[in-house]
């Protein structure tokens, strides 16, 4: 409960205070693999600083550089396990959040809820202009 | 004409409205408006502003929007007691796509503010939207890839099984239960009217399926999916 609630207004977050924060942040280095398409999803991520490329058999996706959860659209399609591939591009700060956590934090905000519908809207709207 | 039901008596299953109370429910009742939309009629325009959430009670619809060289691209099909219009809805934007009805269609239309306060009553109802854009997202990365990966023969196998899987067939078991033009299939798979005439040929001498007008027949939905390049 105290991880939904610190995550309830996280987006405004900055990095330095994610660090200092009871969240579990993880540092990584460019041209690392942050997870793999069919890796088991157990995690959502959380972009907080750094550049990452999405890729789905090898094709480049997206590029995300702003402030992003990662891992979402395989999560809600009830997918077990990711559906594409993510790569540092630059060096990263990326909170790892559980799925039970993760759930519990949505059901706990609405704020947090309008923020990923919000991202998934542009993020629909990018993938359809390419 | 058919008259609208109240929403207690909608018997949609899968509807992003499940998760509603009875309350709710009969919230979304009082506060809904409701319309008759002749086939080709729009529902909403590309770059209109949005005021709320349209539901399906009976009928089928295409999303499309207009490509940099003006030639229409479909994002999407709806089918009763699909919604439309919330992408606008969540983004503060105009509407992103044009919605067209593509037969005689009756859709209810409920306001962003009705609705975004049913979201904050009822956790499950922002957790089924969340999973619609999911899906949007998934199906629009998929349909990039298939551009950049997939020959038009795959594509156009593609959109046959994406209106199967849609709108079902009709009463035969084998004909799509929707018409639509070759100009219509070629907007799906990104390609144009000429080579979807000639691949559709080349997919009916493969028996992959029949042509008999404007009705396709998939008399083989295994040799099509192959065709498609999917294998699930």
């Amino acid at each position: 409960m105290q991880l939904a609630m610190s995550l309830n207004s996280f987006h405004q977050i900055t990095e330095k205070q994610f660090i200092h924060s009871n969240l579990d942040v993880i540092k990584i280095k460019k041209n690392t693999v942050l997870f793999s398409e069919n890796n088991k999803l157990d995690y959502i991520f959380f972009l907080s600083n750094g550049e990452l490329i999405i890729k789905i058999n090898k094709h480049k996706l997206w590029r995300v550089n702003d402030k992003e959860f990662i891992g979402i659209t395989s999560y809600f399609t009830d997918e077990t396990s990711y559906t594409y591939t993510v790569e540092a591009s630059k060096n990263s700060t990326i909170v790892k959040i559980e799925v039970d956590d993760f759930k519990e934090a949505i059901n706990n905000s609405i704020e947090l809820s309008n923020f990923i519908m919000d991202s998934l809207c542009k993020r629909i709207k990018l993938t359809l202009q390419d | 004409m058919t008259k609208i039901p109240a929403c207690s008596e909608c018997n949609i299953e899968d509807s992003i409205f499940c998760t509603l109370t009875p309350e709710q429910t009969e919230f979304i009742s009082e506060n809904k408006g409701s319309n008759f939309y002749k086939k080709g009629q729009a529902v909403f325009y590309e770059g209109n502003q949005s005021h709320g959430l349209f539901c399906i009670f009976k009928g089928k619809v295409k999303l499309s929007k207009l490509g940099e060289n003006g030639k229409e691209q479909v994002i999407r099909f709806a089918k009763t007691g699909n919604i439309l219009g919330y992408r606008s809805l969540f983004s503060n934007e105009p509407y992103q796509a044009t919605a067209t009805v593509l037969e005689d269609s009756y859709i209810c239309h409920l306001s962003k503010e009705k609705y975004t306060s049913l979201m904050r009553d009822n956790p499950k109802l922002s957790w089924k939207t969340m999973q619609l854009l999911a899906k949007d997202l998934k199906s629009a990365e998929q349909h990039l890839i298939n551009i950049a990966q997939k020959t038009v023969k795959e594509r156009i196998a593609e959109a046959l099984l994406l209106l199967q899987s849609t709108f079902g067939y009709t009463e035969d078991g084998e004909s799509l239960s929707v018409t639509l033009t070759r100009s219509e299939i070629a907007d799906i798979a990104g390609t144009t009217t000429e080579t979807t005439i000639r691949t559709l040929a080349i997919l009916g001498k493969e028996n992959a399926i029949k042509l008999e007008g404007k009705r396709i027949i998939i008399p083989d939905l295994e040799a099509l999916i192959k065709i498609a390049g999917l294998y699930d």
